[in-house]
């Protein structure tokens, strides 16, 4: 068809227009994989193949990877939940994920509600407070360790002089995980905090005026406002502390060997042990394969569950 | 004290943990009662190193402790001024300390292993064990090194090197299971259980020997 298309009817401008506006997106799409190809090749080569890599791996005995192998589908998974060593490993991390991921959560929030006020230094405070986060955790575990120590350490050294009987920290099959779980809270505030801090710069003042003036008190402003409207910033925290804690590893290395008597044989930990100790490289990838599974999953239900929560 | 009671971690004929016995249960019942019952022993750190032991001993607050040559350098670095020796490993029923150390290997596909027998000749003579020794303080596998005048002359290596006679592998052929690392971290549970724990050594090393020989076994 010929001429202007001012002078045609709707009908017959319509195809045209329709072949534009697919053009148009299709450019646009274009243009947006370009920009995100480059996160998705380092996305592939780091983590889709290495995942990938992995579950071929952990359908194999012997030593896939790194030396001869032979297929037996799903044996190593079949194994795995008939490990009772294995059961023993999934609920100690099970127990200190919970522990750091709460614990965390409240100090997080307690320092931010703390250092939102106007208090004199604290900038400096939150400065100290976040400096820990910043330190590897090898670091931080090795500096913990001597502190803990029941013998030459700082702290039962601190506990004499108050007048107070040392402890087996680290060295008590009842003690060490929750010590871990302090060290871990202790290294990860600071953090937790900073993003408390934000989300709370994001609730509008005129919030808390309007309840002051309503009558409300200090505590009822805090349930009512600053929880629901901090929803999305403590969904966040969460699940980011469930999948760090789930994959730790230098607590139970370096801190404790994965005991006293397995006590904080944390899964990645065993994981490690299985593969490069025992040298079972197709166990190792499934359990590995298992633990991606198990975050991924709560990591979906924690996001639907947030989801409800954080629409206000 | 498992070695110094005869007692071993691997027994080749039958392929089993031969440790469901009463020297197994001495042996590691005076390991925890040294802790908890006679109290003349901390309770050890379990960690991927630590060096406890040593600085308890250098800073003067432990009277005697059981190590290698690895913490002579330390010691004598930590306090010039203490006043020290060394003794040979204690005896139950046969003296005996653990041995360890280091291995080299040829890989199967190694692309000049004729090269890396030679080097490997090369890095085990006599002469360059001595001069490892004297450089550093290692000990070598080598009884001629042993009886060289230079070791024995070397005052902080001598009581080490008489050692070498007596010295042994507590997991013996172990290795060639291919189940040496399961076996081990049975073990070591079994033995935390007992030292952290104060659980009875005769009862943790049987739970130790069950799980163990089902690992060696299947």
């Amino acid at each position: 068809m010929s001429g202007p298309i001012y002078g045609t009817t709707l009908a017959a401008r319509e195809p045209a227009y329709r072949r534009l506006r697919i053009g148009l997106a299709t450019r646009q799409a274009a243009v947006a994989y370009i920009f995100l190809a480059p996160a998705l090749v380092f996305f592939s080569i780091f983590y889709f193949f290495p995942i990938g890599l992995q579950f071929w791996a952990s359908l194999r005995s012997g030593q896939p990877l790194v030396g001869q192998s032979s297929f037996i589908g799903l044996a190593n998974y079949a194994r795995a939940f008939q490990d009772a060593r294995l059961h023993n490993v999934f609920w100690v991390s099970v127990r200190f994920s919970l522990g750091t991921t709460v614990l965390g959560t409240i100090t997080g929030l307690g320092l931010a509600l703390l250092l939102h006020q106007q208090l004199r230094g604290r900038l400096i405070w939150r400065a100290v407070i976040y400096f820990p986060y910043l330190t590897t955790f090898v670091i931080v575990a090795l500096m913990w360790r001597n502190i803990l120590d029941p013998y030459v350490g700082v702290l039962n050294s601190v506990l004499a002089w108050l007048g107070l009987p040392g402890q087996n920290w680290l060295l008590s099959t009842r003690s060490a995980l929750p010590t871990i779980v302090g060290v871990t809270v202790w290294h990860t505030m600071g953090y937790n905090m900073v993003l408390f801090l934000a989300g709370l710069q994001n609730i509008p003042v005129e919030f808390y005026e309007a309840a002051e003036i309503d009558g409300a008190s200090v505590l009822a402003r805090f349930r009512h406002i600053t929880l629901p409207l901090l929803a999305p910033t403590t969904q966040f925290v969460t699940i980011m502390g469930v999948i760090g804690s789930l994959q730790a590893f230098a607590q139970a290395y370096i801190l404790t060997g994965g005991g006293p008597a397995e006590a904080t044989r944390l899964f990645v930990f065993h994981v490690f042990n299985v593969a490069f100790n025992q040298f079972k490289f197709g166990y190792a990838s499934a359990l590995a394969f298992l633990m991606f599974v198990v975050i991924l999953f709560l990591t979906a239900i924690q996001v639907r569950l947030g989801g409800q929560i954080s629409e206000y | 004290w498992f070695l110094q009671n005869g007692c071993s971690l691997y027994d080749p004929q039958t392929n089993t943990v031969p440790m469901d016995n009463d020297a197994a249960y001495e042996a590691l019942q005076f390991q925890a009662d040294m802790i908890h019952k006679h109290k003349v022993a901390p309770i050890p750190m379990a960690a991927a190193d630590y060096e406890g032991p040593q600085k308890l001993f250098t800073a003067g607050r432990a009277a005697m402790i059981l190590t290698g040559p690895w913490d002579t350098m330390p010691i004598l670095q930590g306090n010039p001024n203490l006043d020290w020796g060394m003794a040979q490993a204690l005896k139950r029923k046969v003296q005996a300390t653990s041995a360890a150390g280091i291995s080299v290997t040829i890989p199967k596909a190694a692309k000049y292993p004729d090269m890396a027998w030679e080097l490997i000749k090369r890095l085990v003579t006599l002469e360059t064990e001595i001069a490892a020794t004297e450089e550093s303080g290692m000990l070598m596998p080598r009884k001629s090194w042993a009886e060289h005048p230079k070791i024995q002359a070397m005052e902080r290596v001598a009581p080490f090197a008489k050692a070498l006679g007596y010295a042994t592998f507590l997991a013996g052929e172990l290795f060639w299971t291919g189940k040496s690392g399961e076996v081990s971290e049975l073990f070591n549970k079994a033995c935390e259980h007992a030292i952290y724990e104060n659980r009875p050594a005769s009862e943790v090393l049987h739970e130790f020997v069950v799980e163990a020989n089902k690992v060696l076994q299947g």
